[in-house]
């Protein structure tokens, strides 16, 4: 039997069992099923085609009060084994709330994301919301961050104690530390502060602390200036250095900082069609700084027509200079079918040989997506791309979706 | 349960039609539906963020729908790909209410960022349209941004198969050669290297290799993980017992190696000293 046979089957024998089984229990199911098969050439020149089957899976109420399982992963392989294409478990975890008063619970594997570390995590997350103003979050379990390397030593642990004080100002404290194959490899300690004035101004930040390092790793603060429903105006710095495994030898070498400062203009000329300009400014401290300007504008789709186009400007002193511009339009013609068509070209400036070469880059695509029903729908997707680098590359993809 | 759910609806929603008539406040129909689930109003496989007519139509009737403003999002602006990092960690916003996990991984995911998202690409993405040739802009910048979506080993996937001389490395253009005495060495004999390589190293003392990998090493460490993830390469030089014992160490070694230590149990120091 072929293996999308066998993912085919998998998934049918999965979802049949589990609707019996959760009828018993009076839960209620929903998800999505994607089916999909891919196609491309990889970098020796060899077709590709993988295969996927990707399953998000949401059993409610599981026994009558209030557990929940939450899944989503897929099942992955090559027809051709020319590429390594992994089968993956992005989560899978129960939910319990309030197991006692305020008290609620998560068991399995499960993204974290906190102002001090990030993790995907098999494990144990609880947060407490009874504390007055306060709430407390507690986590730990295996570090699956690094699929590859991962293992049973690989563990992480952290919290986060968080509140709102004042009615608009939101503070959060959080600390992480990962663990490396039984040694201690990061220490991080992370600040978020956001304070809104009268829904007309945000102020925001994060610090992110390496204590092991002793260093800042991260900083960003920001304001954001609305002054009403059309207009918005954001400005940023961010601070940056990199954090290393202490595990690791390159945690001994010397870094420098990475800076930042950005300024953003957003206008709504009408629902669903924005525009922005965006101004950012690259500082390193031993090489040239960089000036990148960009802007757009946006359709989403409201009735029948959406699409964008957007340009990038990248000026280096160091002789890096980027010119790009993207673009889609899509039209949703009826009711059962969608198309589309994008386009993306940029000209990257490299130094070659002590000589700069202007190397131009595009892709374009098309796309459609078909809605047998509103639970059921294909879509299809050919895209080429080509650099002045190589030749080209052809990418292709078709994809069954079902709602349930 | 749905006829009981929409009669409160309809009765707070009444209640509240001279507020809403001036614009939708989604604040205030999240008050009021407290508990009900998002695809109340924003059915599931939906083709638009925007729910169609007949979700407002289950409260309200058409006239009244007709007047209503729609306002754009506080957050979700053109440009949200790019800035929702600190709304993301922080706790002012719950991304929970309107998005499972599955949001987030389907692009924090090594690998192709619209595997599983939109087949229209994002208006706004770090990945350029040919990514291979325009990435090294991407990676010399904010470091953190590509371990939030990438491990430090996804780089050497592609990397290991190019020849330094292929980088676009300054450093590596200078200095290194694939050890014969071809191309830029075919005038030289072997009795001619110590004249250059003065030290049994393959640095030649006449390049200004040392300072260009040590500026790029600084600017982008992880570059030199992505293909030397060992290190191992630069223990060559920056070893305290070997080669030519440069000491790779910030100028703050002092207030920060004992932390370090400590952490790894001395095994990291005990591979230079």
């Amino acid at each position: 039997m072929k293996i999308w046979q066998r993912l085919t089957v998998c998934t049918a024998l999965l979802l049949l069992a589990l609707g019996p089984a959760c009828n018993v229990l009076a839960a209620s199911i929903s998800g999505r099923s994607s089916t999909e098969i891919e196609w491309y050439d990889d970098a020796e020149g060899d077709t590709a085609m993988p295969a996927y089957q990707y399953l998000m899976l949401n059993v409610r109420d599981i026994d009558g009060d209030g557990l929940d399982f939450r899944g989503y992963g897929r099942l992955a392989d090559d027809f051709k084994d020319e590429v390594d294409i992994e089968s993956r478990l992005y989560y899978a975890y129960f939910e319990k709330k309030d197991l006692i008063e305020g008290l609620n619970l998560k068991f399995g594997r499960q993204f974290i994301s906190t102002t001090a570390g990030a993790s995907m995590m098999d494990g144990l997350y609880l947060d407490y919301d009874n504390l007055g103003p306060l709430k407390l979050a507690l986590f730990g379990g295996g570090d699956v961050a690094y699929y590859s390397g991962y293992s049973a030593d690989d563990l992480m642990f952290g919290g986060e104690l968080s509140g709102r004080f004042f009615d608009s100002l939101d503070l959060g404290l959080s600390y992480v530390q990962k663990w490396d194959n039984g040694d201690l490899a990061k220490e991080l300690f992370g600040l978020d502060v956001d304070y809104d004035f009268r829904n007309v101004l945000n102020l925001y930040s994060e610090v992110q602390f390496d204590y092991l390092s002793n260093s800042v790793s991260y900083f960003l603060g920001g304001a954001k200036y609305r002054p009403n429903d059309k207009w918005g105006l954001r400005a940023e710095y961010l601070y940056s250095l990199p954090v290393f495994s202490a595990t690791s030898i390159y945690s001994v070498f010397a870094v420098n900082e990475y800076e930042e400062v950005m300024a953003e203009l957003t206008y709504r000329i009408a629902v669903g069609l924005h525009t922005f300009a965006r101004y950012t400014r690259e500082i390193y401290p031993e090489f040239a700084d960089a000036d990148v300007f960009e802007a757009g504008i946006e359709k989403i789709r409201t009735r029948n027509f959406s699409g964008y186009l957007t340009g990038v400007v990248r000026e280096d002193g160091d002789g890096q200079d980027l010119m790009g511009f993207k673009a889609r339009a899509a039209y949703l013609f009826n009711s059962y079918v969608q198309a589309g068509v994008g386009l993306e070209v940029d000209v990257l400036d490299r130094r070659i040989d002590d000589e700069d070469d202007e190397t131009t880059s595009s892709r374009y695509w098309a796309d459609v997506t078909g809605y047998i029903t509103k639970k059921i729908n294909v879509q299809a997707k050919i895209e080429r791309v080509e650099s002045d680098l190589w030749d080209y590359y052809n990418r292709g993809r078709v994809r069954l979706n079902i709602l349930f | 349960m749905i006829r009981c759910l929409i009669a409160v609806m309809a009765v707070t929603f009444a209640w509240a039609l001279p507020a809403l008539a001036v614009d939708f406040d989604h604040a205030e129909h999240l008050t009021t539906i407290e508990g009900t689930d998002c695809a109340t109003c924003h059915v599931e496989g939906a083709q638009s963020i925007v729910p169609e007519t007949t979700a407002c139509l289950q409260c309200h009737d058409q006239d009244f729908v007709d007047t209503v403003k729609m306002p754009g999002l506080k957050t979700h602006g053109p440009v949200w790909a790019l800035n929702h990092r600190p709304f993301a960690k922080g706790n002012t916003y719950d991304c929970a209410a309107c998005h499972q996990q599955s949001y987030c991984m389907d692009c924090h995911t090594a690998g192709f960022a619209d595997e599983m998202g939109d087949f229209g690409n994002n208006m706004i993405n770090v990945h350029r349209s040919d990514f291979h040739v325009t990435h090294p802009i991407a990676a010399r910048t904010d470091q953190q941004l590509c371990s939030s979506c990438h491990e430090p080993n996804y780089c050497s996937d592609c990397h290991n198969q190019f020849a330094p001389a292929d980088l676009a490395l300054d450093s590596h253009r200078r200095g290194w050669t694939d050890g014969t005495l071809d191309g830029m060495h075919a005038n030289y004999t072997e009795e001619q290297c110590i004249t250059c390589h003065t030290s049994d190293s393959v640095i030649p003392s006449t390049t200004g290799w040392s300072h260009s990998h040590a500026r790029e090493a600084r600017k982008n460490l992880a570059t030199c993980q992505a293909c030397h993830p060992q290190g191992d390469i630069c223990l060559k030089c920056h070893s305290a017992t070997s080669g030519l014992r440069v000491n790779p160490h910030p100028a703050d070694w002092s207030d920060i190696d004992g932390r370090l230590k400590r952490a790894s149990d001395g095994k990291t120091c005990r591979k230079c000293h």
